[in-house]
């Protein structure tokens, strides 16, 4: 392999015509890692930003049976997909930015990072709805899933609680319904053990099988986003990721990040798969709209 | 190349560099790597903070006194550690009748090195 063969490997970029320009656009800058689409059309990207709806949605109908808004926000939101949906993009990105807008607003200083994640997303979805082309959705979205599984995946290892398994073992003897299942994995002894140790610790599994299963996750976060930066493995590493981020995050209880890291990773594929993925997005949504008014409070987050 | 080029590279260097800044922000002040975003959530259980109020020989919740300052006081430490402002909660403590007696905060935070929670009481 030579050494120009390796760079385009590495970066999917036309060197020769990244050369000849005098700087790099930004647009060139966001592919370097996140990959360039071959091809990108308009209705993909309505696609994409109607999949972030999907979240955004989610995130209010909580909010709203919580009992901290009312109703107003979810249904702008739904005026958002509805105008994405008949070709209104820049009404639609615009109503979806102003909701996401006054979400992180509304819940500083302590807002989740998928609220920041769905407005950085609807921002350049935005952009690119009001700009001259110049900055493409499907590029800046593929750039944001790329950044948000690297940077999760290198903050549980400077935090350092995942390697040694002290994070799951603190959950689980913590007895958060939601980390139910690990102790399925644990096994009972497991959990004696560690509810010993309460309150102070140390929480540390003993079992090879869990503290396997805790040091996989910030490397396959690590691991599957750089394998996003590789054109050849791109594809599937999208497709892995898609269903790694999607189970992490239902095992956590997140469904909104799962939701938006769903409607995220759609930007690696083709139109078609993308589509579908966000029609399965929505899909998802609904159903989790139901379970949350059947059973108020069962979706922590 | 336009301004507008280097406002996006601009933009697509910060969404990188922030969550280095992040942790080192957080790691300085001692905040709670759940908030500012930064994709740090789910990387140690979130610290339990506390302001108690020294009575003699028991110690009273601040929040039974002043609610809200208490909640502005402890989400401000979750977000800036030590650089959040006790000055008001303690105004308002001291017009609820608090004005001599000892104030603490005790927070309890998770060391992910030794898997441990360390809780600590200090003057606030």
């Amino acid at each position: 392999m030579t050494l120009a063969s390796a760079a385009r490997a590495l970066i999917p970029v036309d060197v020769r015509a990244f050369a000849r320009r005098r700087a790099p656009s930004a647009s060139q800058l966001l592919f370097a890692f996140g990959g360039e689409p071959d091809e990108s059309s308009a209705r993909k990207q309505r696609w994409l930003c109607l999949g972030l709806c999907a979240g955004l949605f989610l995130e209010w109908i909580k909010q709203a049976l919580r009992g901290v808004v009312g109703f107003a926000p979810a249904v702008v939101c739904v005026a958002a997909a509805l105008c994405l949906a008949t070709q209104r993009v820049r009404a639609g990105s615009a109503l979806a930015l102003a909701v996401a807008a006054w979400g992180v607003w509304f819940t500083l200083p302590l807002t989740p990072n998928h609220g920041f994640a769905l407005f950085l997303a609807l921002a350049w979805c935005c952009a690119s709805a009001f700009g001259k082309g110049e900055l493409e959705p499907e590029a800046a979205l593929r750039w944001l899933g790329f950044t948000i599984l690297f940077w999760a995946g290198v903050q549980k290892v400077l935090y350092d609680s995942y390697w040694n398994g002290s994070f799951l073992g603190a959950k689980l003897a913590s007895g958060e319904p939601r980390f139910y299942w690990l102790g399925l994995v644990a096994g009972t002894e497991e959990l004696d053990r560690l509810r010993r140790a309460l309150p102070d610790g140390p929480f540390s599994f003993q079992s090879w099988h869990v503290l396997w299963l805790s040091r996989a996750i910030p490397v396959l976060e690590i691991g599957l986003s750089l394998a996003l930066a590789f054109k050849t493995w791109r594809t599937s590493a999208a497709a892995a990721s898609l269903l790694f981020v999607v189970l992490v995050q239902l095992a956590a209880g997140e469904m909104t990040f799962a939701i938006t890291a769903g409607a995220l990773l759609t930007a690696y594929f083709e139109e078609p798969l993308a589509a579908r993925l966000v029609k399965v997005v929505w899909v998802a949504t609904v159903g989790l709209t139901a379970w949350a008014f059947l059973l108020p409070g069962s979706i922590v987050n | 190349v336009t301004g507008r080029v280097w406002l996006q590279a601009a933009l697509v260097l910060t969404t990188f560099a922030y969550p280095a800044g992040h942790f080192a922000f957080q790691r300085s002040v001692g905040g709670d790597p759940w908030t500012l975003g930064g994709w740090a959530m789910y990387t140690v259980p979130r610290p339990k903070i506390a302001v108690l109020i020294q009575d003699d020989q028991k110690l009273l919740d601040a929040r039974r006194a002043c609610p809200a300052p208490t909640t502005d006081y402890v989400s401000s430490r979750l977000v800036a550690g030590r650089l959040a402002d006790p000055e008001p909660l303690r105004r308002c403590l001291e017009k609820a009748g608090f004005a001599r007696k000892p104030l603490w905060r005790a927070e309890r935070r998770f060391d992910g090195k030794t898997g441990r929670f360390v809780t600590r009481r200090e003057p606030l």
